[in-house]
């Protein structure tokens, strides 16, 4: 984790027109009289209608991602309305850069306070945000960052997991299986810990600035020295072997293939599997996802 | 031993087919039971986001289904030395999927049974092939 100097950004002048509201009541739907009708208004005790908060919300978010940057996704991001304000009327909106920690995936997490305010500067929204920024990846997938991140070629995680009869039960059901006390063949698929996600160390491939347009399961293959069997204590240890990318008709399409091998209480190996799991992304269509 | 029924079948049988329908409930119990927990196999909008027509069938489940087709015929005492999938097309849930099989080569020594398996969909799409050696008997 490192920490970065606390900045402000850019503050920005919006002065909130009546188009702007209609635009903002048609697109949300949103009619409520108190945002275009002055009597209504005036019976509520305002000299003119009020800017919807939403709208707010939605010009704050719009120039946080400008202050943010092509490469961050907003995750979190909460906002409170303090003050009704007049159409007409200026407001000022402003961010600040709290704090910015690096990940381990090579991404950075940056955490914002935000405000709107009025002409007497008064506050009318303040909020805050959390978003993750990727690195630049020049123009194509990170498959450095990746192998990196995956510490390709090397032992990636290890789990033990316990074979019960009641999950070999289930998992046969699932499949349209006799149960035994042998597992289906497919079984070493639920003893993967990259399916379980207790290993999951590429989740930022979900973040990049590109379009995903599918992805799934590649392939799956094993090698058993003797079934799985209820009663069996797998330890599995999980090593990426391949990162690599090729041209598709979905887009570009990013492999990556690991290996887990199983063994049992006595160290002795019971099974070895092979997975190939494939993300296709169209590269040409950047800025954030939303 | 190889049994009976296996070694009058020889290279070249084809398996009785299977169909399977899929439900959303069996691919949300198939989801449980394997701990996948992809939306794309239970939530059609984020499936959709993901650039999938719908709810799509685990690939695993496909390979689930051929291993079972195979291990099946094969008899009792049947378990899988080698086997591995290939996920060339997707499935939606509720769409039957025809598994099938044949039988590649028989070991006597070794009392082996290789089988080629492979899922069909309605249009005629292979969308998962694979491969398996069976081995015959008891295992260690």
């Amino acid at each position: 984790m490192t920490a970065v100097a606390v900045r402000d950004f850019d503050e920005r002048v919006v002065s909130p027109s009546t188009e702007h509201l209609l635009r903002w009541a048609s697109a949300a739907d949103d009619y409520s009289p108190i945002h275009f009708d002055r009597d209504v208004a005036a019976a509520r005790g305002f000299e003119q209608p009020l800017v919807h908060g939403p709208w707010k919300a939605a010009v704050l978010r719009r120039l946080l991602a400008g202050w943010l940057g092509p490469n961050a996704v907003i995750r979190e991001l909460s906002v409170r309305y303090l003050r009704p304000d007049a159409v007409g009327r200026p407001l000022r909106f402003g961010g600040r850069l709290v704090s910015a920690a690096s990940l381990a995936d090579g991404s950075t997490e940056m955490r914002c306070t935000l405000w709107v305010r009025d002409d007497q500067d008064r506050a009318s929204v303040e909020g805050e945000c959390v978003a993750t920024v990727e690195p630049d990846s020049a123009g194509g997938l990170p498959l450095e960052r990746l192998r990196a991140a995956v510490r390709l070629g090397q032992d990636a995680g290890t789990f033990t997991y316990r074979v019960e009869a009641n999950d070999v039960e289930a998992f046969a059901k699932a499949i349209g299986a006799t149960p035994g006390t042998d597992a289906p063949a497919t079984y070493f698929g639920a003893l993967d810990p990259v399916e379980r996600r207790d290993l999951d160390l590429d989740a930022f491939l979900h973040r990049l600035p590109y379009e995903m347009t599918g992805g799934g399961n590649a392939f799956n293959e094993v090698t058993y020295e003797r079934p799985i069997r209820v009663g069996d204590v797998i330890t599995v240890t999980t090593r990426y072997t391949e990162v690599y990318e090729k041209t598709g008709s979905r887009g570009t399409l990013l492999f990556r293939v690991r290996v887990n091998e199983m063994c049992d209480e006595t160290g002795a190996l019971v099974a070895t599997s092979r997975c190939g799991h494939v993300l296709s992304y169209r590269l040409e269509q950047g800025g954030s996802r939303p | 031993m190889i049994p009976e029924h296996i070694a009058s079948a020889g290279v070249g049988f084809e398996l009785p087919a299977r169909v399977h329908t899929t439900t959303a409930a069996q691919l949300v119990r198939y989801a449980g039971a394997a701990h996948d927990s992809s939306g794309i196999h239970y939530d059609v909008d984020y499936a959709r986001q993901r650039g999938f027509d719908g709810v799509i069938v685990h690939g695993f489940l496909k390979a689930g289904f051929l291993a079972e087709l195979g291990k099946d015929w094969a008899g009792s005492d049947a378990w899988y030395r080698r086997f591995g999938a290939r996920y060339s097309g997707t499935d939606l849930v509720g769409t039957p999927i025809v598994c099938r099989g044949r039988v590649t080569d028989i070991d006597m020594e070794t009392a082996q049974v290789a089988l080629e398996l492979w899922t069909e969909s309605v249009d005629g799409r292979r969308t998962t092939t694979a491969n398996g050696i069976i081995q015959i008997g008891e295992s260690a």
